[in-house]
């Protein structure tokens, strides 16, 4: 079991009510103890969020540091979660400088995310390993061609070990043009806007390995397996009575109920 | 040394971060000359301990303070030759988040083994480079030389180094691992 384990929650605030109970049970049983950092905007949905809308929720669990972020410039859906992660990621660091300590583990996830819990042991991530999805190949076009897939990486959840965190927490540095210059092709596939490709270069530029590489490596008989049976990101116009409890419903209920990612 | 219309060059075009790890005798002339738009000091003397400190303040001057930053250059010596990094200061428009600039040092040997006087004056000299790549220095409190050396499969040289130069490498290291180049600046441009 992990010994102390970091959760940054960052991003717009959106359903964050309606699942964080599922967020806080899902970590809980992973960690002697749970530590929380939580970053959003000062806006949401045309609603001001306030300081309770955020402690409140962390009444029994331990939110070692939270901000309330003013926009930024970027309209670009990568540099603005990537932006409230850096400041998620620096909460962090310094708790740890001055406190004079490392967590074991650093999980990086967004206020909107519910997971299904599993069984599955995590296996702990060293320098420079991160556990997420894996990256996959996209298609780019209507045309099921080769040459039209590209790189893409989650980004909903993501979990290394701290120093990793640091490294990884770096994508919000990501030269827009550096990467799109060198694929022209990509650049007219309109693939430069999406900030699934941008994470997947930010991963493999810095030199980091996804863990189900050195699984596969180690053991090679067994299967990549991630840290949740499944996750849902619940979007705003998900309008289904938040009390019911979505543990009871099965990955497909669940997918009619809500948008399936 | 420095020439005016080379200072009014660099004000034009970037804000720079001017930090240092202790109290230079010639820091004022160089904040003078510098004029930079953020200054700070770490009073750590340990250097993973002074790194993490600088670091944060710089992380902080840009998310939560918001204040532009296009360079941060690194004072640990009073040689305050900056001329040295002119031709990079007057167009510094292909210095991106893969290069870390320092002087270069009239040594013949640094091809032969990564202990050799190069690389292991890197920490000891003036050194800048792009925000996201001064920030990579936090982990090196985090990230143990030894692991490091593992990875660049380095590690029986290594033993045989002494703490100083184990400082250093451990510095070079983490920048190779995330594939940053060290550019040695030449004097004569």
């Amino acid at each position: 079991m992990i010994d102390r384990l970091a959760v940054i929650i960052a991003g717009e605030y959106r359903t964050w009510p309606k699942i964080y109970n599922y967020m806080f049970s899902f970590f809980k049983p992973r960690a002697h103890r749970v530590d929380y950092f939580f970053v959003t905007w000062k806006k949401s949905l045309d609603k001001e969020i306030t300081d309770k809308d955020v402690t409140d929720y962390f009444q029994i669990e331990n939110l070692i540091a939270y901000q309330l972020v003013d926009d930024i410039k970027s309209q670009h859906t990568y540099y603005r979660q990537n932006f409230l992660i850096k400041i998620g990621n620096l909460l962090k660091k310094e708790f740890e400088f001055k406190n004079d300590f490392i967590y074991d583990q650093v999980v990086v996830t967004r206020p909107d995310f519910y997971f299904r819990k599993s069984n599955a042991e995590w296996p702990i991530c060293n320098n420079f390993f991160y556990q997420t999805e894996p990256l996959i190949r996209e298609l780019a076009s209507s045309e099921d061609a080769p040459e039209n897939y590209y790189l893409w990486g989650q980004d909903v959840y993501i979990r290394s070990n701290s120093a990793t965190d640091d490294i990884i927490s770096q994508k919000y540095f990501i030269d827009y043009h550096d990467f799109s210059r060198n694929n022209t092709k990509f650049v007219t596939m309109g693939i430069r806007s999406s900030h699934h490709y941008f994470m997947a270069r930010f991963l493999m530029s810095r030199n980091l390995l996804p863990l189900s590489c050195k699984l596969a490596y180690e053991k090679s008989d067994q299967p990549f397996r991630q840290d949740y049976a499944f996750g849902l990101v619940v979007r705003d116009y998900h309008d289904f009575d938040h009390t019911v409890n979505l543990e009871q419903f099965t990955v497909e209920q669940i997918g009619t109920l809500l948008y399936r990612r | 040394m420095v020439t005016l219309p080379f200072f009014i060059n660099i004000r034009m075009s970037l804000n720079i971060a001017l930090v240092s790890c202790k109290e230079l005798i010639e820091l004022p002339k160089l904040r003078e000359h510098l004029k930079p738009n953020v200054f700070i000091q770490s009073t750590f003397n340990d250097y993973k301990k002074m790194f993490a400190d600088l670091t944060l303040q710089i992380e902080k001057e840009l998310f939560l303070n918001r204040v532009e930053i296009d360079l941060v250059f690194f004072a640990n010596e009073d040689e305050l030759d900056v001329e040295r990094f002119d031709s990079v200061l007057k167009n510094p428009w292909g210095l991106d988040n893969s290069l870390f600039f320092t002087k270069n040092i009239e040594s013949k040997q640094q091809s032969v083994l990564l202990l050799q006087k190069d690389y292991i004056n890197i920490v000891n000299s003036n050194f800048f480079c792009r925000p996201e790549t001064f920030l990579y220095l936090h982990i090196l409190y985090k990230i143990p030389m030894t692991d490091l050396a593992e990875k660049t499969k380095l590690l029986t040289r290594v033993q045989e180094i002494t703490p100083q130069q184990m400082q250093y490498l451990h510095f070079f290291h983490l920048l190779t691992i995330l594939n940053i180049s060290i550019h040695h600046l030449h004097y004569d441009r």
